[in-house]
């Protein structure tokens, strides 16, 4: 009786463990998805918010042409 | 009751383990264990004003350098070792035979393979030693499938390996036709969210510049950003990954778009028959933008040693900052460009 216990509630635990596991992986998953939609929805379908800057070897997303930096105010960080 | 927490702290770590991939403790290096500073020789050129010399192929007598931003022409041809101009090709139009972009230069015998990605296009150029002159010969059109060439190397006479933007794999074999056979290598990357969610942006951050030595079998790819090396034995098939301590390419996502970050990696690569010579800038964007105006200095002020394995042999410190090399194990001489210089063209003694 007292082994079926502990069986009983280590797989509670464990259950409880994976179950919180996936649902923080969905909503981190979520979130990104969400503000990566928001961010599209704000801006126009241009690259107003993409500046390139100087001759370099960089390539700018916009154009394909080689700058020194790209910089864009409104991003997200991975 | 200690068998259960035993068991519960066992299924933590499991999962835990799941969460974070951390790379492998072996494929970081540190440092190199020899470091030596190398002092530049300008080489004097006569005529040709480069706006940004950003590679340099030499063979017997003649080198051949591109000019990134070309204002008329992409790649000029000089006698080797006098610097001594011979002839201009590559002009930048819109016309059939012009280029629009100009991403690498290759020697393959006598001839000289270009690749021109905004053309999605290889270009074979003859150059006739009695006339000092290039002439195209042969287009060769690439596939649509493969999303921006960004760099090129021939396996044989017969293939081409290009890496691209498509992020699905790291590089694609290509026919001699331009056909895209099949990709083959995965982005070595522990960013699972990136992989995931932004694999486009990830492909972006994780552009590389490549060089294959077919007498080794050895392809080797260095990021632009991050600190990065992956060297691919064609022969015997392994592939080995090496982490600086700058890490893995570092990016934000804007519109879908990777937007580089954290430093300035490696812009140029090459294999020798003994080892693998890469140049490293090492520097933030944010130290980059707060240069002065006009005085802003762009390349890399190291050239690091790798063996054909990977294993860090030596660092080199340059007294100016460069951009591509072509090294002569033979002579002990590594040819260099020089972006920020009226003398672009320098020498280094190893």
């Amino acid at each position: 009786m007292k082994s079926k216990m502990k069986i009983l509630l280590v797989s509670v635990v464990a259950i409880t463990a994976i179950v919180g596991y996936l649902k923080i992986r969905q909503s981190a998953d979520l979130n990104t998805l969400l503000l990566e939609n928001i961010e599209a929805l704000a801006n126009d379908e241009d690259f107003e918010d993409i500046k390139c800057i100087g001759l370099g070897s960089v390539d700018c997303p916009a154009t394909h042409v080689k700058v020194l930096r790209v910089y864009a105010p409104y991003s997200l960080s991975y | 009751m200690r068998r259960i927490l035993y068991l519960i702290s066992l299924v933590f770590l499991l999962l835990s383990s799941c969460v974070q991939k951390s790379p492998n403790a072996d494929c970081i290096y540190a440092d190199f264990p020899q470091t030596q500073e190398l002092k530049a020789k300008e080489m004097q050129l006569d005529t040709v004003v480069f706006r940004y010399p950003f590679r340099i192929r030499i063979q017997d007598d003649v080198a051949m350098v591109l000019d990134l931003h070309g204002a008329e022409h992409y790649i000029q041809a000089f006698r080797y070792p006098q610097f001594t101009y011979l002839a201009s090709f590559g002009k930048h139009g819109d016309s059939p035979d012009d280029m629009l972009s100009a991403e690498n230069i290759r020697w393959d015998g006598q001839n000289l393979w270009t690749l021109d990605a905004n053309k999605n296009e290889l270009t074979k150029v003859v150059f006739f030693e009695s006339g000092d002159s290039l002439l195209r010969e042969e287009a060769v059109s690439l596939d649509k499938k493969i999303l921006r060439a960004l760099d090129f190397v021939q396996d044989n006479d017969s293939t081409f390996i290009i890496p691209d933007y498509s992020g699905d794999n790291r590089f694609c074999f290509v026919s001699r036709q331009g056909e895209l056979l099949h990709k083959f290598g995965n982005i070595p990357t522990t960013n699972e969210d990136a992989l995931k969610s932004a694999r486009p942006a990830l492909a972006q951050a994780w552009r590389s510049f490549i060089d294959y030595n077919p007498r080794n079998g050895v392809l080797a790819a260095v990021t632009q950003l991050g600190e990065v090396l992956e060297i691919y034995n064609l022969k015997d098939s392994t592939h080995v990954v090496r982490i600086g301590p700058h890490g893995e390419p570092e990016f934000v996502v804007s519109k879908g778009y990777g937007i580089p970050a954290g430093i300035m990696g490696f812009s140029d690569i090459q294999v020798t028959d003994k080892a693998i010579y890469a140049v490293f800038h090492g520097r933030t964007f944010k130290e980059l933008s707060q240069q002065p105006k006009g005085k802003e200095i762009d390349g890399g002020q190291y050239i690091y040693v790798f063996s054909l394995k990977g294993e860090p042999l030596k660092k080199y410190v340059l007294d100016r900052y460069i951009y591509g090399i072509s090294v002569n194990e033979e002579q002990g001489i590594i040819t260099a460009t020089d972006v920020n210089s009226d003398e672009p063209i320098v020498e280094f003694k190893m």
